[in-house]
């Protein structure tokens, strides 16, 4: 049985490996040519709040209007709830989200956009030491 | 006859002596450590969003701590590295004997090593560096048990298997005998040795030409070399069941017990002696307790303000430095002081004849493992209470990644566990049970070492416990801290 295992194990464990590789390397979270840019309010935060703009444009130029823009605030540590906020649409283009830094240290925030043409487009913001209150 | 045995239990007992039910449990943590690899190396390098660093820092902890405690070593029963290296063992047989001389300390010096490397280079951040992790794991045990025979990388090497080891002896269930006088009566001691059988079919030429056909392993007897009559408790036990398979009378049983009892327990043990003469093993109880306070308190914020103190009274800015002196006091010097004050203390109040000075010492440190595992499962568990949810989100995110599509929906992070504030009760209740446990070892060492002066001798080690979970309760009331982000992070 134990030869069965191996044997079936010399199969299985590429098959598994290979399909591992060509998910990670066909897939993206990026599938637009949209730009994104952001700024973040204010540039050095502290813990609490904040205010991250998005801007969207597409390879014209052009303001891309009505999309729904989401940020994700997480932390280093794995299985920390992460912050989030859904950004409004101040004027063409511009999307202003609210954001509360809720502790100090690092914090990584995934800004996503997904457009009305059925797009979606990502960008990760690294925010160094935030500071702590007061 | 043990008042209970899970293998004669109907479904469970069923489950149990089904002769694959470890490969099927290996297989399940195989694809685990498969998912952990190919996230961990390919995916998106953020830890909150990465299966690597969620399933290994977050539920795969949460679940050994959970498991060791409330049954028994049934992570490392399930251990897939084992699965892979007898696959391997079947083209390339070992045919060294580990230097037994070498005891415990290798494996206390790795699991050292890797307390230090997790918070030095901030790994819980890194789902590369776990995914390289766990290769380097699959990979040592490879080298280890291709070179060396039986489970020489788990008994001598695995820094994993030692804290099961330890924490293993707070289990509720162990491995033991059914009827001694079964064992009295056996000649075979296959438990041990294991079963062998000439296979004509392996070489059928043998069965006209008269050659001996070879011997085949058809059931191997304890990888450990733990004797199932003379084995005491679950020290070096990695669960596997192989002697339960391997007794011909049906004599071998999963029964319950005391949990922590056999760390009073000084009869020899097969293939490990008595614990009073094993200061390897002591020295992994007291690594295990102090490992535990120290990984906790590195999740606070006033870990900073001690590397910050160290660094500026060392005038340097290098990090490794700086921790690499908080872990020698914190793991080395800090507990072996400790532990030599108390041992000295006991003695000066217990004049005349007994153990010395450092025998008291061996024997006392078992008493600190259920205060270390309490630790732990404070630690570990909130990780795991307040974050297992963590896997819906990460898991539909992985799937946007690979394929640019909600396919398992949007990820919706809502359910990701309790509050951190909620789980306070549990964790003030793992420190508090464990300090417990470790007071009432305190006594019976005393009472069976110190049988006059039991009170006396046990003084200086309850006065230990009580300052200890002084500690623990300072840190598990602390803010939790985002790690790694000051002093070069």
């Amino acid at each position: 049985m134990t030869r069965r295992i191996a044997a079936r194990g010399r199969v299985v464990v590429p098959v598994l490996l290979a399909a591992g590789l060509a998910i990670a390397s066909c897939g993206g979270r990026t599938t637009s040519s949209t730009s994104l840019s952001w700024t973040l309010t204010p540039a050095s935060p502290a813990v609490g709040p904040a205010t991250v703009t998005v801007t969207l444009r597409d390879p014209a130029g052009s303001a891309v209007t009505g999309a729904k823009v989401r940020l994700e605030g997480h932390m280093p540590h794995p299985g920390m709830p992460p912050v989030i906020a859904d950004a409004a649409e101040r004027t063409p283009g511009v999307y202003v989200a609210p954001f509360t830094f809720t502790m100090a240290g690092d914090w990584v925030l995934l800004v996503s956009a997904a457009l009305s043409d059925g797009g979606r487009i990502e960008q990760r913001i690294d925010v160094a030491n935030v500071r702590p209150p007061g | 006859m043990p008042p209970t045995d899970l293998l004669r239990w109907p479904l469970v007992g069923t489950l149990l002596r089904w002769r694959h039910v470890r490969t099927a449990a290996q297989l399940v943590l195989l694809v685990v450590a498969l998912a952990i690899v190919l996230h961990g190396l390919f995916g998106r390098q953020l830890a909150a969003t990465n299966l690597a660093t969620v399933l290994a820092w977050i539920h795969y902890r949460g679940l050994l701590i959970g498991a060791l405690l409330l049954a028994g070593n049934l992570f490392c029963a399930a251990c897939p590295m084992i699965l892979v290296r007898d696959a391997a063992r079947r083209v390339h047989a070992p045919s060294r004997r580990w230097p037994r001389r070498l005891g415990k300390w290798v494996a206390l010096a790795l699991f050292a090593a890797v307390l230090f490397a997790y918070e030095l280079f901030d790994i819980w951040a890194l789902p590369a560096a776990t995914a390289w992790i766990v290769v380097g794991y699959f990979a040592a045990a490879l080298l280890i048990d291709l070179t060396f025979t039986g489970a020489s990388f788990c008994k001598h090497v695995c820094p994993v298997g030692q804290f099961n080891f330890i924490a293993s002896t707070l289990s509720p269930l162990e491995v033991r005998v059914r009827d001694r006088d079964v064992c009295r009566s056996c000649t075979t001691v296959d438990c041990i040795k294991g079963r062998r059988e000439r296979r004509t079919a392996d070489k059928p030429e043998a069965a006209t030409s008269g050659e001996r056909a070879p011997l085949v392993v058809i059931q191997r007897g304890c990888e450990l070399a733990l004797f199932l009559p003379s084995k005491v408790g679950n020290l070096d036990c990695t669960f596997c069941l192989d002697c339960v398979h391997a007794c011909p009378h049906d004599n071998a049983a999963i029964g319950f017990r005391v949990p922590g009892d056999e760390l009073a327990d000084d009869r020899r043990r097969s293939a490990i002696g008595r614990l009073s003469r094993r200061p390897d093993l002591a020295a992994l109880a007291l690594l295990f307790t102090f490992a535990a306070l120290l990984n906790a308190f590195a999740m606070t914020a006033p870990v900073y303000t001690v590397e910050r103190a160290l660094a500026g009274w060392l005038g340097t800015e290098s990090e490794a430095l700086v921790l690499g002196l908080l872990f020698a006091a914190g793991l080395a010097v800090v507990p072996v002081a400790l532990g030599a004050a108390a041992a000295a203390a006991t003695r000066g109040l217990t004049p005349g004849s007994g153990p010395s000075v450092r025998s008291t010492a061996v024997r006392f440190a078992f008493a600190l493992v259920p205060f270390g595992a309490g630790v732990w499962l404070a630690h570990y568990g909130v990780h795991f209470l307040t974050g297992a949810g963590a896997i819906v989100p990460v898991s539909q995110s992985a799937a946007i990644e690979a394929t640019g599509r909600a396919l398992l929906g949007e990820p919706d992070w809502r359910g990701m566990g309790l509050r951190s504030g909620a789980v306070f009760p549990f964790q003030l209740g793992a420190v508090l049970v464990g300090a417990l446990g470790s007071s009432a070892l305190v006594h019976r060492i005393a009472g069976r070492d110190f049988p006059s002066r039991a009170g006396r001798a046990a003084a200086p080690w309850i006065l230990l416990v009580l300052a200890l979970t002084a500690i623990a309760l300072w840190i598990i009331g602390q803010p939790m801290e985002m790690r790694g982000t000051e002093l070069g992070g």
